[in-house]
């Protein structure tokens, strides 16, 4: 999704605009000019002078051309599939934030694999092998061999 | 002289050599998957190697580059679609050889001026880091400021995007590296009650977020695709190549000082070697009329160069902790999270554990040769693996690297909105390497910022006192100063040609 330069400044601007402000809540270093806001103010400053400047680029080349779209449709803007495709992913990544506590890294992993095989068009012959040995393979990995803790979640009573 | 022994020692472990041997496979997988870059493959490798030894893990990241690097040209030569950017440059004569029924000089060729660039590269590495190192070891926390403005500076500089987009791309890296508890007086800025945050945004979670989700998300809006192999076979693969060699070997000898050279350039990396030294090849060429009708020339010159640069990026990252590109940067979190602070100092204190980067270096390219022949035989196989099944499989890794870091789901957050941020920084043409210097620098320029501050009792001017500070302060401004007049014209053009 491309946006156009002067939308693109303007929020850099007010993310830079907020930096700023909120840097000055910061206390300062008993006695000097500067503390922990210098840096933060140093580089919401920055930030707003590429925000002014794209969008006076962004301007410029309006004028200089109209009809210029605001945002540019990418492919998966236009498509349902593709678009459905970034969701998924997306949503995948959400549910394993959520959900990996209580469901268990097996069955949150099998889930997910098979939610974006289905939805990326895998065949069935490789999905179900695929889906079963890779969060197993992964479990072995982080789990046994390099005692990451990956949670059991509901499969507790039979954790190994 | 004992350090070098002692390097030998180090990496000649049955452990450190099991590492690189299986390194080197998952280099040249990753490397050969069109769309999996070798900063991917190191990322990914990141959660793994928190779990070893600095050797092994140090050994583990220099030899999957090194071997993702050179795996680039695989299916850059059998389906023009370059592996890794560092493959991008000379895609095209790769390719017309292959048409003509030579994939295997081609491949070959590659293959041998990688290993040998490498070696040079690190041969000039050996040569001269040590040097610097004996000489930085002067330089206070006014010196360390500069070079990191510098290397930032640097980053802004080479990322051949728009001036303003790229310093865009470096104050948001910056921004995230101020989240967290701060230097100077220990206040909590911009973690909005988060405990996770005070500590800062975990760089592991960051680096896999930019990378590898944000590449993630690309393919799948694109529509994962499934290629077929179309390539012709592959024939023997090592006839010819010492003609070649003996032909080429001031070519290889150029590319690779060369790419030593600029790889060892804060922010520039293979992928800008390889383009410069194929179009230094271009010019010079006795035959240029060749050139994208699948010159063997073009292959020499970018395949040692860009492996070569490898090697140079290592230089800043060992002598002042300053990375030379992406991978480098994730090297030194990586150090820093095992206690060892990159550093002149590391090669007066710990002289092995930098030798023993030398010599994994040598091994690494030495491994190429064997594991890159296997891999070109079984090209096939690995271009096959559809992209549809490998994504979600990457997605899992993505995750489980992430929480693996501290055991916390917050790690994967900032997986997930760093590589959502990625994702719409790169979709406008913001490049990300230079947040990621931003992400990984910033906290030692303010450091060291803070305590020079101190030092000359908040007198700006105390930043030149010093003269190698003054000269490398000067020399910053300088290239400030170059980067407003370009952001300038840059936006004038802009505005005129619309």
């Amino acid at each position: 999704m491309r946006v156009d330069d002067t939308i693109l400044g303007a929020v850099l601007l007010a993310f830079a605009v907020a930096i700023v402000v909120y840097a000055q809540t910061f206390p300062t270093l008993g006695g000097m000019a500067f503390g922990p806001d210098l840096f933060p103010t140093v580089i919401g400053f920055g930030l707003g002078i590429c925000g002014l400047g794209l969008m006076a680029s962004g301007i410029a080349r309006r004028r200089a051309k109209g009809g210029l779209p605001w945002v540019d449709v990418a492919p998966w803007m236009r498509s349902r599939d593709l678009g459905g495709n970034l969701l998924a992913v997306l949503a995948a990544t959400l549910a394993y934030i959520l959900l990996s506590d209580w469901l268990g890294f097996h069955l949150t992993a099998m889930a997910i694999l098979v939610l974006l095989f289905v939805k990326l068009h895998v065949r069935l012959v490789i999905l179900v092998p695929f889906a079963i040995v890779v969060p197993l393979v992964i479990h072995y990995a982080f789990y046994s061999l390099l005692r990451v803790p990956l949670p059991w979640g509901v499969l507790t009573p039979i954790a190994w | 002289m004992d350090a070098i022994i002692g390097a030998f020692g180090l990496v000649l472990d049955l452990e450190v050599m099991l590492v690189i041997a299986a390194s080197a496979i998952y280099g040249v997988m990753v490397g050969g998957i069109p769309g999996l870059t070798a900063t991917m493959s190191v990322a990914l490798l990141v959660p793994l190697t928190y779990f070893m030894d600095p050797v092994p893990a140090i050994a583990a990241i220099v030899t999957t580059t090194a071997t993702a690097i050179f795996a680039g040209d695989i299916p850059g030569a059998l389906l023009r679609m370059p592996g890794t950017p560092a493959s991008a440059a000379y895609v095209d004569e790769a390719y017309a050889l292959t048409r003509k029924g030579k994939a295997s000089l081609a491949l070959g060729t590659g293959l041998v001026t990688a290993a040998i660039g490498g070696m040079i590269g690190t041969l000039i590495l050996m040569a001269v880091a040590p040097q610097l190192a004996r000489f930085a070891v002067r330089f206070s926390s006014d010196e360390y400021f500069w070079l990191g403005c510098l290397g930032l500076t640097c980053a802004v500089l080479i990322s051949g995007s728009s001036v303003l987009k790229s310093f865009t791309s470096l104050f948001i890296g910056l921004f995230i590296a101020t989240i967290g508890i701060d230097v100077a007086v220990g206040h909590p800025r911009f973690t909005f009650g988060s405990i996770e945050l005070l500590d800062g945004v975990s760089f592991i979670p960051a680096m896999i977020g930019m990378f590898a989700l944000s590449e993630i998300l690309r393919t799948v809006a694109r529509g994962a695709r499934v290629r077929g192999p179309e390539q012709g076979s592959v024939g023997s693969l090592f006839s010819g190549i010492g003609q070649v060699l003996k032909r080429f070997k001031l070519n290889i000898l150029r590319s690779s000082v060369l790419g030593t050279g600029i790889g060892s350039l804060p922010g520039a990396g293979a992928d800008i070697s390889a383009w410069i030294s194929f179009t230094i090849s271009k010019r010079f060429s006795k035959q240029p009329e060749a050139f994208g009708k699948g010159a063997v020339e073009g292959i020499v010159d970018g395949g040692s160069a860009n492996n070569a640069a490898v090697a140079g990026a290592w230089t800043p990252a060992l002598v002042f902790g300053i990375p030379g590109d992406t991978v480098t940067a994730i090297a030194i979190g990586i150090l820093y999270l095992k206690g060892v602070n990159p550093g002149p100092l590391v090669f007066t204190q710990t002289p092995d554990l930098v030798y023993a980067v030398f010599v994994a270096f040598l091994f690494a390219n030495m491994v190429l040769i064997p594991v890159g022949f296997v891999a070109i035989r079984l090209s096939g196989m690995v271009l096959r693996v559809p992209q549809s099944v490998l994504m979600p499989i990457i997605l899992v890794f993505c995750m489980v690297g992430s929480f693996a870091i501290n055991s916390s789901v917050f790690a994967v957050w900032i997986m997930l909105i760093l590589g959502v941020v990625a994702f719409f920084m790169e979709a406008n043409d913001i490049p990300i390497a230079p947040a990621i210097l931003g992400i990984v620098l910033g906290t030692m320029v303010e450091d060291n910022f803070m305590v020079t501050m101190l030092k000359d009792n908040g007198n700006l001017l105390g930043f030149f006192d010093r003269p190698i500070a003054a000269a490398l302060g000067g020399l910053t401004m300088l290239i400030w100063a170059y980067l407003i007049v370009r952001g300038v014209r840059d936006a004038r053009r802009a505005a005129s040609t619309g």
